[in-house]
């Protein structure tokens, strides 16, 4: 707790001191210290100032300063011993707890052992440029799987992972990618939000050490920000490999940091790293000192006059940055530090002081005051590198440019593009469809097993056809899952991604959107969520806006099951093309929708952006399959999760009611049941697309997940007969009871037909669809479409609004509902008429 | 009622309260992820808070 929360009367241990580096010496200077008792010894009437009595003498604080003193009370360190003793009385048997998760746990015996624990407790954030190792530098601290993807905008919120490490406990928070820490994107306002309020411990500042100008921009920023920080010098093995030479410990002397090169993605240096973390949190680093980067004469007078007064107001700031801060952010027009300090009783006076300056440098420099720091902190990096780097042969960079040539050509270009695309598509139906076969092959084993050894009844049923009928229906397509990711995940970790993005930049704009906005839409044929909260990097509004609402045209992975299994059953000589149309189908109807909102809704396009292209890295195996591999095991969670649980609940509406209880698999028991009232009275909306109630049911299914709508037909199909659909005058009779013949219409010369039925028992649900006769090439058609097209699944549905507001997410899916409709009838009608 | 159909009855009552408690997702402020098994589920983050 904080020390202002402790009433009158009440005392607590110090643990730690947060703040900015001067307010932290001034307060601990004062005698608040770790491990120090003080006690509350009055509040004033108005709750502010709080007096204390610490080390003997009484002193008073302001409540906001008193914020910043992290404490231990009584009544805490009780309940924590107690815990203890409770947990040792009580349980005579306890697992091992892992070192590294245990958050609660208490296994001290005594008070100074429970401070201890508490200020061994360090809050680190990893801070840098968009693709500077941050979050391969998370997962090697942390142990975590979190996702890394080779261009800007891959961490779009803050991710927390934790290491018990020589008896610290360290709480990281891989924070978004930033260039600098003004109020100009959503991810520096993000961060510089996370260091006013959270005030962590140590920040460590992830730098790319082939490319330190650029990187050290953000670390000037942070300097005037004066946490204790950290500097991880990652990917030091590149800037080696180029022959460039790095004095970093003269480097770090110069900026007061320590500095320490590390290789995040093979795990070098994390050690050292994390040695320097507990010595500059402990106080111990004599490496750290606070400078003060000159602005230059001009900059400096106004600085120093608006900072003066700031100073001896320090009382109304906030705590977390020093006076010298606010200072530089008021000159610069900060709006977000105007409206931090707009309640502050001296604003106005700073205000008035903040336009005489700014006016007089404008004035003086010839420039706006932005522009002025930036090029003063440019010029400091370059003066501090000058002495310290000496450049190599930048081989790297060389292959970058040369493969760069090609990719980014303006003719080779998009084909290369196109290519890579279809093979993508291509790898992920041929090469799957290969395992595919394997593990229908198992499913059916299974079934056939609980067949033979649960004995007849309704939990057999509930298991073959709910269970094993529906999540069987869906993991058949997990290979075809793993290739698709397998693509993605090389495309987005060596670079390729951001270059297709920079070459559809023109493409984009025709659309009305950024190349910016091409990033999250190739994201959406993997899964649309993640594609949707990728759209924070899209600094216009409008884009983003635009990018969310048309996301969900990209057809995600989840429906690759429903497409498959159609386009196998009733395309079979067309399924690739078929399939090709349907994606282009996906991205016509998101062009169209993007430019109709773009003229109707957001005419204009408010802000420029920055489009990175970072150098080209060769992603390790290892890295690739992991991702590739956290994407699947987030597929099979699905499937033990949500299609499990659904398929549970739509097998149980197509159970019940019971009304014939020697035969649950007749068309008119399904017809009777829960599912098929519910589908007769939705029938009226799907019929015009040639659709019966069960595609109903299974498209009503697809709402919480996409997957389900597989699953549902698995169900539905799980074991029926062929011939439902066959008048029982035209059957001629079977050679064995496993197959039946029958005479079907004559064909166009007047000859009968016949044709070969399987019965059910041992088809294949392809089979079983086709032998219903419930499909048609047009209703297929029809279905795909508005499978394609119709109300995204929940989880979308909720990120939509969550990132744009609940008024676009409703309206979202009434338009892709009322579209897919409208779609789907046409194209039903169209395929008729062949 | 045989052993198969309270044990049938037993896992569609907990299906059921599988779904109420996953269909909070997506009443939360912040959004959630109600269907898919992404790993920052902010329900997974209540658990561990918790």
């Amino acid at each position: 707790m904080r020390l202002s929360e402790l009433k009158t009367g009440e005392s607590a241990t110090i643990l730690k001191v947060l703040g900015h580096g001067g307010f932290r010496r001034r307060i601990m200077e004062m005698g608040f210290v770790r491990s120090q008792r003080v006690t509350v010894k009055l509040n004033a009437p108005l709750k502010d100032p709080i007096e204390y009595n610490i080390m003997g003498y009484d002193i008073s604080l302001r409540r906001s300063e008193a914020e910043m003193v992290v404490v231990l009370s009584d009544d805490e360190a009780a309940g924590e011993l107690g815990e203890k003793s409770r947990a040792t009385t009580e349980t005579t048997e306890t697992a091992p707890v892992p070192e590294t998760t245990t958050a609660d746990a208490c296994d001290c015996n005594t008070l100074d052992e429970v401070i201890r624990r508490h200020s061994r407790t360090i809050s680190v954030a990893l801070i840098g440029n968009p693709n500077s190792g941050k979050t391969s530098l998370f997962n090697a601290i942390s142990g975590g799987h979190e996702h890394v993807g080779n261009y800007s905008g891959v961490t779009v919120g803050a991710k927390v992972g934790h290491r018990t490490y020589r008896g610290y406990r360290f709480e990281i928070t891989d924070l978004p990618g930033t260039y600098a820490l003004s109020a100009y994107t959503p991810e520096e306002r993000y961060v510089r939000e996370h260091l006013l309020q959270r005030t962590p411990d140590v920040v460590i500042n992830s730098v790319v050490a082939s490319n330190l100008e650029r990187n050290l921009y953000l670390t000037t920023e942070l300097i005037d920000i004066n946490p204790r920080m950290v500097v991880a010098l990652n990917m030091y093995d590149e800037l080696q490999a180029s022959g460039a030479k790095l004095d970093y410990e003269s480097l770090g002397a110069m900026l007061g940091i320590p500095m320490i090169p590390v290789e995040a993605r093979n795990n070098k240096g994390i050690e050292e790293l994390l040695d320097t973390v507990i010595g500059v949190y402990e106080g111990g680093d004599a490496r750290v000192r606070h400078i003060h980067i000159g602005m230059g004469s001009c900059i400096e007078e106004g600085l120093r006059r608006l900072n003066a007064d700031m100073s001896a107001h320090r009382d109304e700031l906030p705590k977390s940055f020093p006076p010298r801060y606010f200072a530089m952010k008021m000159l610069e027009g900060d709006r977000q530090v105007e409206a931090l300090l707009h309640d502050c009783p001296r604003y106005g006076e700073w205000s008035a002081l903040r336009d005489r300056e700014a006016r007089r440098i404008a004035d003086a420099l010839g420039e706006d005051v932005e522009t002025a720091f930036a090029n003063q902190k440019y010029g400091f990096i370059q003066g501090a590198l000058k002495e310290t780097f000496t450049p190599g042969t930048s081989e790297a960079v060389t292959t970058t440019t040369v493969i760069d040539t090609f990719v980014t050509h303006k003719l080779w270009g998009f084909p290369i593009f196109f290519v890579l695309m279809w093979l993508m598509f291509r790898c992920t139906f041929d090469l799957g469809a290969y395992p595919q076969e394997w593990i229908a092959a198992l499913v059916e084993w299974i079934g056939d097993a609980v067949r033979t050894l649960v004995p007849e009844g309704i939990l057999r049923d509930l298991l073959t056809d709910g269970v094993i009928g529906g999540v069987g229906a869906v993991i058949v397509f997990l290979p075809n899952i793993m290739i698709l990711y397998l693509f993605i995940s090389f495309m987005e970790d060596s670079g390729y991604l951001a270059r297709a993005a920079f070459i559809m930049d023109r493409v984009m704009h025709r659309v009305g959107l950024h190349g910016k906005s091409f990033i999250p839409l190739i994201m959406g044929f993997g899964c649309n969520v993640p594609a949707i909260m990728a759209c924070r990097t899209i600094e216009s509004r409008s884009s983003r806006l635009i990018t969310i609402l048309i996301t969900p045209f990209m057809s995600c992975s989840a429906r690759l099951p429903i497409y498959i299994l159609l386009t196998g059953t009733f395309f079979a000589a067309h399924a690739g093309a078929v399939m090709t149309a349907l994606y282009i189908l996906g991205v016509v109807v998101a062009v169209v929708t993007s430019r109709l909102l773009r003229r109707f809704l957001f005419p204009v396009d408010e802000t420029p952006f920055v489009m990175e292209l970072p150098p080209y890295r060769l992603p390790t195996w290892k890295t690739t399959l992991s991702h590739m591999w956290d994407k699947c095991a987030q597929y099979l969670r699905k499937m033990g999760g949500m299609i499990l649980v659904a398929s549970i609940i739509v097998w149980l509406l197509s159970y019940f009611p019971r009304t014939d209880r020697t035969d649950t698999h007749s068309v008119t028991h399904y017809e009777n049941s829960y599912l098929g009232r519910l589908g007769k009275g939705c029938e009226p909306i799907f019929s015009p697309l040639g659709l019966d109630w069960k595609a109903g049911v299974a498209l009503l299914s697809g709402v919480p997940a996409k997957e389900i709508v597989v699953s549902t037909i698995g169900v539905l199909y799980s074991e029926e007969a062929t011939a439902s659909s066959v008048p029982e005058a035209a059957i001629i009779g079977g050679a064995d009871s496993s197959t039946t013949i029958y005479v079907a219409d004559p064909d166009e010369n007047g000859a009968p037909a016949i044709e070969l039925l399987e019965t059910p028992d041992n088809a294949s649900l392809p089979a079983r669809l086709r032998a219903s006769g419930d499909f048609t090439t047009a209703s297929a058609a029809a279905f795909l479409v508005f499978i394609l097209l119709y109300f995204p699944c929940i989880a979308t549905i909720s990120a939509i609004g969550a990132e744009a507001g609940w008024k676009w997410a409703v309206g979202a899916a009434v338009y892709n509902t009322l579209l897919a409709w409208g779609l789907a009838w046409i194209v039903y009608h169209l395929v008729a008429l062949f | 009622m045989d052993w198969q159909e309270y044990i049938v009855a037993a896992i569609a009552v907990a299906a059921c309260i599988w779904v109420v408690r996953r269909m909070r997702c997506v009443f939360r402020k912040d959004g959630g992820c109600s269907s898919c098994a992404e790993t920052n589920c902010p329900l997974r983050k209540d658990k561990k808070r918790r």
